[in-house]
């Protein structure tokens, strides 16, 4: 009982943590247009989360316990080792992609106990990491540049259509975050009312508590984009991430958007592009995995 | 004043309603042109309450201007297109900026100068008509600018922009002729004529220049908002 408390208050904090640093991803750009105000975005964060994980949570089960044996001792320290490496990643001011830490912690706890994961599922995962990435920045290339070569007739009818479906693609974006990484977590932990109950009040923390800085700073900086950009960026991430979670795949909602975002940068015939904060991000998710794994191995 | 409704809220654009507010920027060049106009064909006596006037609506432009810059900054507007809305401010406002300059050196040498020196009056006549033919052409300019600042149509908008580039080459075509002719009839004038006539024809020059670079700014606005 005692084991299973401290998992589900690990599960609360990783939630809690995930949803306050990834609502910078899906919220981000609508809040740091400035199209809506923090507050509304929070509440779109939220709804999307917890409707995502309501709705299509399911999806990840398989993923959950083919990964790792049902046992709550892994089980937290599988949370332990993802939440210990987002705090050192928050202090070392380095992008982490809490999904692929833990995922690949996942993967090294379950060796170690000496039980092989489903090879079939593992192949997806690789796969879908490696092609994620480059379809995301291939889709936001190339709709961006259909979108470049055919300009619109009324700025305003467009300009107003394209604030509207840049919050259709934030909401759609925490939805998928709600179903694919806390889908992922909720499985983990085997699920049911109490588990559920709890993320959802994580979700709520996190939003309120932990994504005021984040939102400013990815909405201002990082996705002060054209709305057009915004837009495709966020949606052909958003799209690939609903397809993992389809597929039954773990797939990092940032590590998705920041390809897309390069890829809209890629196709702007002047590229005042920075590739160094893009190759630095790829590197910590090569990182951040072989991390998860090798610490899940050893502890 | 009545709350908009979110509906409202959310289909208007921050940076249309901030586009249409700049309107007000055009209208005062074209009534600072029309003073500038005025002053160059009345009488002596009206040019102290012109000048007047102009000073008025250059205070004028510079409260707007920084009413602006507070809205650019704070409103609901895309953090990639605040730079280039400021710039447009700073540009509206030295078009108004520029006609207080010639209002003042029209004023020096109409009433500090000629009046003690009223022989090489005659000299000014033919600058003068031209300073008037380009100001009338600026007018025109600050129309076009009007026009591309309401307009919604794509087409339309760039039409005001070719517009605007024609009458800024007809402009600088007037402003040669009126350095050559200057030149050409240097040995009659003093060299305060001589600079009045210079430094005058430049600045005209400038507020079409301006125009021009407004213009730019306008549809470089509205091209980072549709993609």
């Amino acid at each position: 009982m005692q084991l299973f408390l401290l998992t589900v208050l690990l599960g609360a904090i990783l939630t809690i943590l995930v949803s306050g640093n990834n609502l910078s991803v899906s919220v981000g750009t609508v809040v740091g247009a400035r199209i809506i105000r923090r507050w509304t975005g929070v509440l779109i964060g939220i709804v999307g989360y917890v409707s995502g994980l309501l709705l299509e949570g399911e999806s990840l089960r398989y993923a959950a316990t083919a990964l790792l044996p049902h046992s709550y001792y892994f089980i937290s320290i599988a949370l332990l080792i993802s939440i210990t490496a987002f705090i050192i990643a928050t202090l070392l001011r380095a992008p982490l992609s809490l999904t692929m830490v833990l995922v690949g912690s996942v993967i090294g706890i379950s060796i170690h106990a000496g039980r092989i994961p489903d090879q079939g599922l593992l192949l997806l995962i690789v796969a879908m990491w490696i092609i994620s990435p480059i379809l995301s920045i291939a889709i936001s290339y190339l709709s961006n540049k259909v979108l470049i070569k055919n300009p619109p007739k009324d700025i305003w009818k467009t300009a107003i259509s394209m604030k509207g479906l840049l919050v259709v693609a934030s909401f759609f974006t925490s939805f998928t975050l709600g179903a694919n990484t806390l889908g992922f977590i909720l499985n983990l932990l085997g699920g049911g009312s109490v588990v559920l109950t709890v993320m959802v009040v994580g979700i709520v923390i996190g939003s309120v508590f932990l994504s005021k800085g984040v939102i400013k700073r990815v909405g201002e900086e990082m996705y002060s984009m054209r709305y057009s950009s915004a837009t495709i960026s966020l949606l052909s991430s958003a799209i690939l991430v609903e397809v993992a979670t389809i597929l039954g795949v773990p797939l990092s909602n940032s590590q998705t958007l920041s390809a897309s975002v390069v890829g809209s940068g890629l196709s702007y015939s002047f590229k005042a592009i920075n590739m160094r904060p893009f190759l630095l991000i790829v590197a910590t998710w090569i990182i951040s995995t072989f991390l998860g794994f090798f610490l899940g191995y050893i502890i | 004043m009545e709350k908009p409704s979110f509906f409202k809220k959310f289909t208007s654009v921050g940076e249309r309603n901030i586009l249409s507010k700049f309107t007000v920027f055009p209208d005062l060049g074209t009534e600072v042109a029309d003073f500038l106009v005025k002053m160059m064909q009345s009488d002596i006596k009206e040019m102290d309450v012109l000048n007047e006037k102009v000073k008025m609506k250059e205070r004028e432009g510079d409260d707007l201007s920084e009413n602006f810059s507070v809205l650019i900054t704070r409103g609901a507007i895309n953090p990639s297109l605040i730079d280039n809305l400021l710039f447009l401010v700073n540009r509206l406002d030295d078009i108004i900026d520029r006609s207080y300059y010639l209002s003042r050196e029209m004023k020096r040498m109409n009433i500090g100068y000629l009046q003690s020196n009223g022989n090489l009056g005659k000299v000014l006549e033919s600058p003068y008509k031209m300073f008037v033919h380009m100001l009338t052409s600026g007018k025109d300019a600050f129309a076009a600018l009007k026009g591309m600042l309401t307009e919604s149509d794509m087409g339309k908008i760039n039409e005001y922009k070719k517009k605007i580039e024609i009458i800024e080459e007809a402009v600088d075509d007037m402003k040669d002729s009126v350095l050559d002719d200057t030149y050409k009839n240097a040995d009659k004038m003093n060299y305060i004529v001589f600079n009045h006539v210079t430094s005058m024809v430049h600045k005209i020059d400038d507020m079409v220049d301006d125009c021009e670079d407004a213009a730019d700014l306008i549809l470089s606005i509205y091209k980072s908002l549709t993609g």
